[in-house]
């Protein structure tokens, strides 16, 4: 299993120094020409970090993982790290609504319905979800796991969105890296689906889904997604 | 409803950046070529090339009473930044 030995942790390290160096070229393009898009997408993908981060810790401090004072502070933070995550996936869903004013993002009606469907039958899978949740077990923990559940399911939201923005730019430019970006985050968006669908699926058909593996499963979509952002940037030359 | 399409927006640093290229490519650097060259209006163009100047990235000099621009070291330092960022904004869907 991936899970153990802290490979997890070791996959989500790699993902954090991803995500950080993707940080700081945005940050660096942002310090050259203040353009607050840029800046946006730097704060993004400083946020995106954060939950990896957390992992990374873990692993340069393994007894911090054993003791449950920690563990239980280690699952706030993560809960708190999963919201940042939110933030940063509305951040750049707001860059890309902001960029229709230039026009280089246009929709076309199939773009619409296509995104209107996909989140609409997200929402849908939420309501479900929740009230399956809520009228299971124990109150507060439902409720955590409720909350935990409408944090993943927004990524996923705001991450569909932001792949048909993608696609619609990519349509206007024709640039291949701007497709590979969009290879990226569909890869975190089906690592964060596979999480939500897949808890509700074991706790639904007792079918013998993991929480761990759908764990390794997100951490090594995430990696992917993160990969090909950095694949993207080497091809730029950004990276050396 | 109007069927006009609205004008795609600039950035201060893309005007900067189109006037750079166009002064770049051009031979002789005159403002008549820079008008076509970096779609802007007589003033504007004006405008921009003095804070241009200002700043260092381009020289201005007299040839028989009209005015000739051309790149500095600076200004070709800017450019290939600018190349830099514009490329990276355009892999996340974002125009500079």
């Amino acid at each position: 299993m991936i899970y153990e030995g802290g490979t997890l942790l070791f996959i989500r390290s790699l993902t954090f120094f991803v995500a950080l160096a993707i940080t700081l070229i945005a940050l660096r393009s942002f310090a050259r020409f203040r353009s607050w898009r840029l800046f946006f997408l730097a704060a993004a993908f400083f946020l995106l970090s954060l939950p990896p981060a957390l992992d990374f810790i873990r692993l340069i401090w393994l007894p911090m993982a054993m003791d449950p004072w920690a563990l239980n502070r280690i699952e706030f933070i993560s809960y708190m790290f999963t919201l940042a995550s939110v933030v940063a996936f509305a951040l750049i869903a707001y860059v890309y609504w902001d960029e229709k004013k230039t026009r280089s993002i246009q929709f076309s009606r199939g773009q619409i319905a296509l995104c209107v469907l996909l989140i609409a039958a997200q929402l849908s899978f939420f309501l479900f979800a929740s009230w399956w949740r809520l009228s299971e077990i124990s109150m507060p923990d439902n409720l955590t796991a409720v909350l935990y559940l409408a944090f993943t399911n927004v990524s996923c939201i705001l991450t569909i969105f932001i792949i048909i923005s993608l696609y619609s730019y990519y349509r206007t430019k024709r640039t291949a890296n701007t497709l590979v970006a969009m290879v990226g985050f569909i890869l975190i968006l089906l690592g964060q689906a596979y999480g939500v669908y897949s808890s509700i699926a074991q706790e639904l058909l007792s079918n013998g889904f993991g929480n761990q593996k759908a764990l390794s499963f997100i951490a090594v979509f995430e990696l992917l997604g993160y990969l090909a952002f950095l694949i993207a940037l080497v091809r730029l030359r950004l990276i050396k | 409803m109007s069927d006009k399409v609205p004008a795609k927006y600039r950035s201060k640093c893309r005007i900067f950046a189109d006037i750079l290229r166009a002064i770049k490519d051009s031979e002789q650097g005159r403002v008549t070529h820079l008008l076509h060259k970096a779609n802007l209006s007589y003033d504007r163009l004006n405008y921009y090339l003095g804070e241009l100047e200002r700043s260092g990235l381009i020289n201005k000099s007299a040839d028989q009473e009209r005015f000739i621009y051309s790149i500095t070291a600076k200004g070709e330092k800017f450019l290939v930044e600018f190349a830099k960022v514009e490329a990276f904004g355009n892999t996340f869907g974002v125009e500079i």
